[in-house]
């Protein structure tokens, strides 16, 4: 016999309950684990879920990014040769979209949701998927109407629009795996502004990236390296993203 | 990975009669640990259904303390008053009670997180990786605490003159 089960078999006589289960009882409850017909709760379908989702989001995140789709229609029509400058506000849409996918656990309303049918990190995935999906949607909006103004291609203007976004969100992905940034969600606004700041810097008229219209931009030349930093920052994020809902899923106690 | 429903409700019994020695209580509080678990999962062929299970077990047994306003070293002090009585008039007849007597004064000098370690990773043969989610620890933690239950538990066998490779 090995040391370890003689180990067990000495804790048993101490650990070994003097009364076994009710056997009768533990059959019918076996069976009706087995049979699926254990939940209290009414089973709920993926798409219902998602509907929750949408209608749980706040307001204000969809305002976010629509006002900022409106910001860049302003901006465009009335300055076209500003256009690219509208980039400078995507790192405030990532901010309210990191922090709308994070609302449960940063105020602690993760014991509430996991009352549900479905686990807290289905349903932060979901909010993910909806917010990124609607993000990108405006982005491309967006980029659509930059392009009337600058002859860039398509990709380029996405990625302009997109690496201050994606390095916003992955800072405040970085953030929040701190005690600090757990404990303080709107802290990833003041990396939001400074990003947006460092990128309006930039793309100012007489700046060191400034955009004349209608000419060859210097960036079109290098426009692989932007377009190859967006794939790779988007990667980061999501893989940010997985590893953050994974982490939080493992910490969340399990309440009664 | 399969999940062997019958043991693992065996060995989520044993943690809450360990707890809270009292048999339709354990039962109870392992089945609703199973529905809690179903509830929120739907599925036990998970990778953490084991944890997640004790978890919600351990938590239940909590409350049930906190409800009740007693501690668990008294329950198992209890216990092992009542069979020292029920024993003693038996002790010289059976070797085997006189072994659980021995184990029982050596594992009672045991803190409560030793035996807890004990019961789950020795006893119930959970992994060191699901006794850091259960108890909250990381598994460097576990792996350290554990070696150091069982080097206590081996030197308060000694005590009680049960020698051997333990």
């Amino acid at each position: 016999m090995t040391t370890e089960a003689k180990n067990r078999e000495l804790l048993l006589l101490f650990f070994e309950p003097d009364e076994k289960p009710d056997p009768a009882k533990k059959e019918a409850f076996l069976k009706n684990v087995m049979t699926g017909q254990i939940t209290r709760a009414t089973k709920k379908t993926l798409d219902q879920m998602l509907l929750t989702q949408i209608k749980y989001i706040r307001k204000t995140a969809w305002l976010a990014a629509l006002m900022i789709l409106l910001a860049a229609v302003l901006i465009t029509k009335g300055s076209p040769d500003s256009v690219l400058q509208i980039s400078a506000l995507t790192p405030l849409l990532a901010f309210v979209t990191e922090i709308e996918t994070r609302r449960s656990y940063a105020y602690g309303m993760a014991e509430l949701e996991m009352t549900t049918a479905f686990s807290l990190r289905s349903i932060r995935y979901a909010r993910f998927m909806i917010l990124g999906l609607f993000d990108l949607a405006v982005l491309s909006g967006i980029s659509l109407l930059i392009r009337k103004y600058i002859a860039i291609s398509a990709m380029l203007t996405l990625s302009c629009l997109l690496l201050p976004f994606l390095l916003t969100m992955t800072g405040a992905l970085l953030l929040e795996r701190t005690a600090f940034g757990r404990s303080h969600p709107y802290g990833s606004g003041v990396l939001a502004l400074l990003i947006a700041a460092g990128t309006e810097i930039l793309l100012l008229p007489a700046g060191p990236l400034a955009m004349p219209l209608n000419k060859t931009l210097i960036m079109q030349d290098y426009a692989w390296v932007l377009e190859i930093a967006t794939v790779l920052m988007l990667v980061t994020v999501i893989a940010l993203f997985c590893t953050n809902v994974k982490q939080e899923a493992e910490m969340t106690t399990l309440w009664n | 990975m399969s999940f062997d429903i019958n043991m693992q409700y065996d060995r989520l019994y044993r943690y809450c009669y360990y707890h809270t020695h009292n048999r339709i209580l354990a039962q109870d509080i392992v089945q609703e640990a199973f529905t809690r678990y179903m509830e929120r999962y739907g599925s036990l062929n998970e990778k953490n259904a084991v944890p997640y299970l004790y978890v919600i077990a351990r938590n239940l047994c909590i409350d049930h303390y906190r409800r009740q306003g007693m501690q668990a070293e008294k329950h198992v002090q209890e216990k092992t008053y009542e069979q020292e009585q029920t024993i003693g008039l038996t002790e010289s007849e059976d070797n085997t009670l006189i072994t659980k007597l021995s184990v029982q004064r050596a594992l009672l000098r045991l803190s409560e997180e030793e035996r807890e370690l004990l019961l789950l990773i020795s006893v119930n043969e959970v992994s060191v990786r699901e006794a850091g989610m259960i108890l909250g620890i990381s598994r460097f933690a576990v792996y350290r605490r554990l070696r150091l239950a069982q080097k206590h538990f081996r030197t308060e066998l000694g005590k009680e003159g049960i020698d051997g490779d333990y």
